[in-house]
């Protein structure tokens, strides 16, 4: 087995990513390029005797040092361990595309050209004499049509071809004409013996004026500093002779040099129309339906992901809820009075995976889209569409759709979110985006505030709920704009120069590629990490436990209730069947897993398997939980259930008892001398931190410690319970609106970041700001005796006008991309 | 004049670029090079940023970015 190293190249919409994909079938691996947050693509497959490792390098329009993207590329394609380089071009666009290539040639390495997109090429009337091509460029050209996998054993084949005599297929450098003289000389001057690079490369890249190279001189080269005078000379004596400066002169003589080719090679050229693309941007980009479009667009992603999502969760929380009591049973069965520890933990750690996985439809759905608008070739109109609104902001068109899925209205997740900053090209607007996503209303708040909503605001509840999810949108993109404006000072900037591609039909393989990498990546990184932080929370709420007294209590009044049952039963047929503890604790296990069997169930076949499959297990247990007709079955069952909704309160009083002398909330009510001015009490402040790990816990928590006998936390106790006032809800669902993002968020901002650092930042800024937010709207709506829907709208009358000030202050100087 | 004066779908010639750095390599890359055809296909819905088409490709641009660009028609 020999090893070969190829690298793909292209400029972006050439198709670079389908030839991948057509390589490599899905055997592919993403990681990130050390120190930078762009992903690194490689994947590999053997042909005849030799392993082949292909590296998909991000698309680039050309190989200045100005953009980190562009800086990698070339780094890839000068490295000597890159064997072969795949250039990717477009038929059906060739002059652009040769520009590109143009630049290729320079470096001198063997190159293979997949000529792609023949069929469309051929379509528009194109006919190509690749020989001549061929004898330009001194590349390998194979034809291909990736979305239909032709030309792909061909490609594997040169690859083979080309390594064992790659000499002879090393490009040949372009003739830069005029400048050529002058590249010579300066060729003359590079001492070679030290330097990796070809004495071309370096010098035409010289004349570019390229940073980079400039920086490569004077460090590897002795006569750095004559070289560069003898340059700027060079560099005047030029623009002197011909009137135009050198590094323009480069580019121009490029796309000379790519028409020349083009006219050698292609035959029967007819003008390249985008008749198609035209028609549909006459419609979507038209001046007044240009919004309509993009808003039902964003509508549809919204009705088909969340709500068609949420109903899918209807048949999939089954199946997590059966692989919860499946892992749930490998473990000790439950005691009369207390359910084991090892059990707990299992149960509590099953809940929190769950309350992750239970999102995967959604995302499933919502990723799928996605990726077609992306294939399509939608979203860098979305980017021209608001760009203008965002800019004022410090955000970018960009940013649409990332606060679109955080969910800008209602109920998003900022999760794919923060994954959708990913292909944003400002980096400084790519901070701003992925910093103020938090912001948004993410699904697992809704609840949370319907639950206070439904407590205080019965009357106003909808109109509650707009000042709520709008109110976010306003802070947002005013903390984005202070952001841009202080933090973010430094982060680089970029113009705004995008190219809107024509349209594509997309592959069916190529988005689902995409859908299981990102749920592939959702899965390893967030469930492993929340399951961690899991384990962590279930410490910190189960130690240091229950006092000794109370535990006393606590044992006696389960005694008590034991007593109860069996008095009620002495006399029943049925008797020796559940006098023993060991019975009864058996028949308990029996009848709640018997119970949540049939609860997953909905067919009536299944049903009836499951109840002849208990009846076989234990007959007794299973009549006493079915009695039917028989009436001294029917006393112990209800006997039976009696003592279960008592050992149920038991069981709650010890989890309450247990969170108020836990650790967690010790650290609730050591927030408290801080919390009571915005006038949070202990049990709130626990909702929160526990709310942290996962936004779904907040609900139960605050069901669990304003306890109602209810079942249903959604009842009002919280109003009746406790001695908050509409106004203390007010900030609470300010606090809630704005607090740090969920623990997969944090990760997953860690994850595009790479670095802990905006990690943190991400985490406390919200913190600080959200809980300003609460005490300034307590202390102020105390001190006017505000009710709590007053003190919402001047609220958010308040962040409107921050809002509409920032706006008018300007972002940057103008030429600022230096 | 510049670009982002023109006409919808008159054809104007670029004739010089005032620009240093990072946008003027960019606007290089995309093909704005002195004495090349260029066309505005439209403008956004909110009139910033602008939709022009040069060597068969349609870019997109700021005003504030079209600014540097000197245009005249033929």
């Amino acid at each position: 087995m020999n090893n070969i190293q190829v690298a793909l190249v292209g400029q972006p919409n050439c198709g670079k990513s389908t030839i991948f994909n057509m390589l490599t079938n899905i055997k592919q691996h993403i990681a990130n390029y050390p120190g930078v947050t762009i992903d690194k693509k490689s994947g590999s497959f053997n042909y005849k005797e030799s392993k082949i490792e292909v590296i998909d390098l991000p698309g680039t329009y050309s190989f200045s040092s100005y953009s980190v993207e562009e800086k990698i590329t070339r780094d890839y394609i000068l490295n000597k361990d890159t064997d072969i380089i795949i250039n990717t071009v477009d038929a059906s666009n060739l002059r652009r595309n040769l520009y590109l290539t143009m630049q290729l040639l320079d470096m001198h390495k063997p190159m293979i050209i997949a000529f792609n997109m023949i069929d469309v090429a051929k379509q528009n009337g194109l006919e190509f004499d690749l020989k001549k091509l061929q004898k330009l460029t001194n590349a390998k050209i194979i034809e291909t049509v990736a979305s239909k996998k032709q030309g792909l054993d061909e490609i594997k084949e040169s690859i083979v071809e080309v390594k064992k005599s790659q000499l002879s297929h090393i490009s040949n450098a372009l003739h830069y004409k005029e400048l050529q003289k002058y590249i010579d000389l300066i060729k003359e001057l590079i001492d070679n013996k030290s330097l990796t690079l070809s004495k071309h490369y370096i010098s035409v890249k010289l004349f570019e004026n390229d940073a980079q190279i400039i920086e490569y001189l004077k460090q590897n080269s002795n006569n750095a500093k004559q070289i560069l005078d003898y340059l700027e000379k060079l560099k005047e004596e030029f623009k002197e002779k011909f009137n135009i400066s050198c590094e323009q002169y480069i580019v121009k003589t490029r796309y000379e040099k790519a028409d020349e080719f083009l006219k050698a090679c292609s035959i029967n050229t007819k003008k390249n129309e985008r008749t198609f693309s035209d028609k549909i941007d006459s419609i979507v980009l038209n001046k007044y339906l240009a919004l309509p479009i993009l808003a039902s667009i964003i509508f549809t992603l919204y009705q088909l992901s969340i709500v068609y999502g949420y109903e899918l969760t209807t048949i999939t929380w089954p199946i997590l809820s059966w692989l919860k009591t499946t892992v749930v049973s490998f473990f000790p069965q439950e005691n009369i009075d207390s359910i084991p520890y090892i059990t707990q933990f299992a149960i509590w750690m099953m809940n929190s995976v769950n309350a992750l996985l239970n999102y995967l439809p959604i995302f499933f759905i919502l990723f799928f889209l996605l990726a077609i608008l992306e294939d399509v070739g939608y979203m860098p109109r979305m980017a021209f569409i608001l760009d203008r609104l965002f800019v004022k902001f410090g955000l970018h068109g960009e940013s649409t759709l990332p606060l679109v899925l955080s969910g800008i209205f209602a109920g998003g997740c900022a999760v794919p979110g923060v994954m959708a900053t990913k292909g944003m090209n400002d980096k400084k607007a790519q901070m701003a985006t992925m910093l103020t996503i938090p912001l948004m209303n993410c699904l697992a708040k809704i609840p949370f505030f319907t639950l206070i909503l439904a407590a205080f605001f019965q009357a106003d509840m909808a109109l509650m709920m707009f000042l709520i999810s709008t109110v976010t949108i306003f802070v947002a993109l005013s903390v984005s704009k202070v952001l841009t404006l202080t933090v973010l000072k430094a982060h680089e900037t970029t113009p705004f120069i995008m190219e809107l591609p024509s349209y594509h039909i997309p592959t069916l393989r190529g988005i689902f590629i995409k859908v299981f990498d990102k749920i592939w990546l959702y899965l390893k990184k967030i469930v492993t990490i929340v399951a961690a932080v899991a384990v962590v929370l279930f410490v910190l709420i189960q130690f240091p436990g229950i006092s000794k007294e109370k535990k006393e209590e606590l044992d006696n009044k389960s005694k008590n209730m034991q007593s109860i049952f069996y008095k009620k039963i002495q006399t029943n047929k049925y008797y020796s069947h559940l006098d023993e503890k060991d019975e009864l604790k058996a028949f308990i296990n029996f009848y709640n897993t018997y119970r949540s069997k049939r609860m997953n169930t909905t067919s009536k076949e299944k049903a009836k398997e499951i109840d002849s499959k208990y009846k076989d297990i234990n007959p007794y247990f299973f009549l006493f939980t079915k009695p039917k007709r028989d009436k001294e079955a029917k006393k112990i069952n209800r006997a039976f259930k009696k003592l279960l909704k008592t050992r149920k309160a038991l069981f709650r009083e010890t989890k309450d008892e247990k969170v108020e002398n836990s650790a967690l909330g010790s650290m609730g009510k050591f927030f408290v001398p801080l919390t009571q001015y915005a006038g949070f009490d202990w049990k709130i402040n626990v909702a929160f931190l526990s709310s942290f790990a996962a936004r779904e816990s907040s609900v139960a928590t605050i069901g669990a410690l304003y306890e109602s006998n209810k079942e249903d936390p959604r009842s009002s106790s919280i109003a009746s319970s406790s001695s908050y006032t509409p106004l203390g809800a007010v900030a609470i669902i300010i606090f809630m609106a704005l607090t740090p993002p969920c623990i997969a968020t944090m990760i997953m901002i860690k994850v595009q970041t790479n670095s802990y650092k905006w990690m943190f930042f991400a985490l406390s800024y919200p913190m600080v700001l959200g809980l300003l937010s609460a005490i300034f709207i307590f202390q102020v709506g105390s001190f006017l005796n505000l009710s709590g829907v007053e003190a919402m709208v001047y609220f958010y009358i308040f962040v409107l006008s921050i809002t509409m000030l920032l706006s008018l202050i300007p972002n940057y100087k103008k030429e600022n991309y230096v | 004049m510049t670009l982002d004066e023109i006409q919808t779908n008159k054809v104007a010639i670029i004739k010089e670029i005032n620009a240093q750095g990072m946008l003027l390599q960019k606007l290089y890359d995309m093909g704005f090079i002195e004495g090349n055809k260029i066309k505005m296909i439209r403008k956004s819905p909110l009139s910033d940023p602008i939709e022009v088409e040069v060597l068969a490709y349609h870019i997109s641009l700021r005003i504030q970015e079209a600014k540097s660009i000197k245009v005249t028609y033929e």
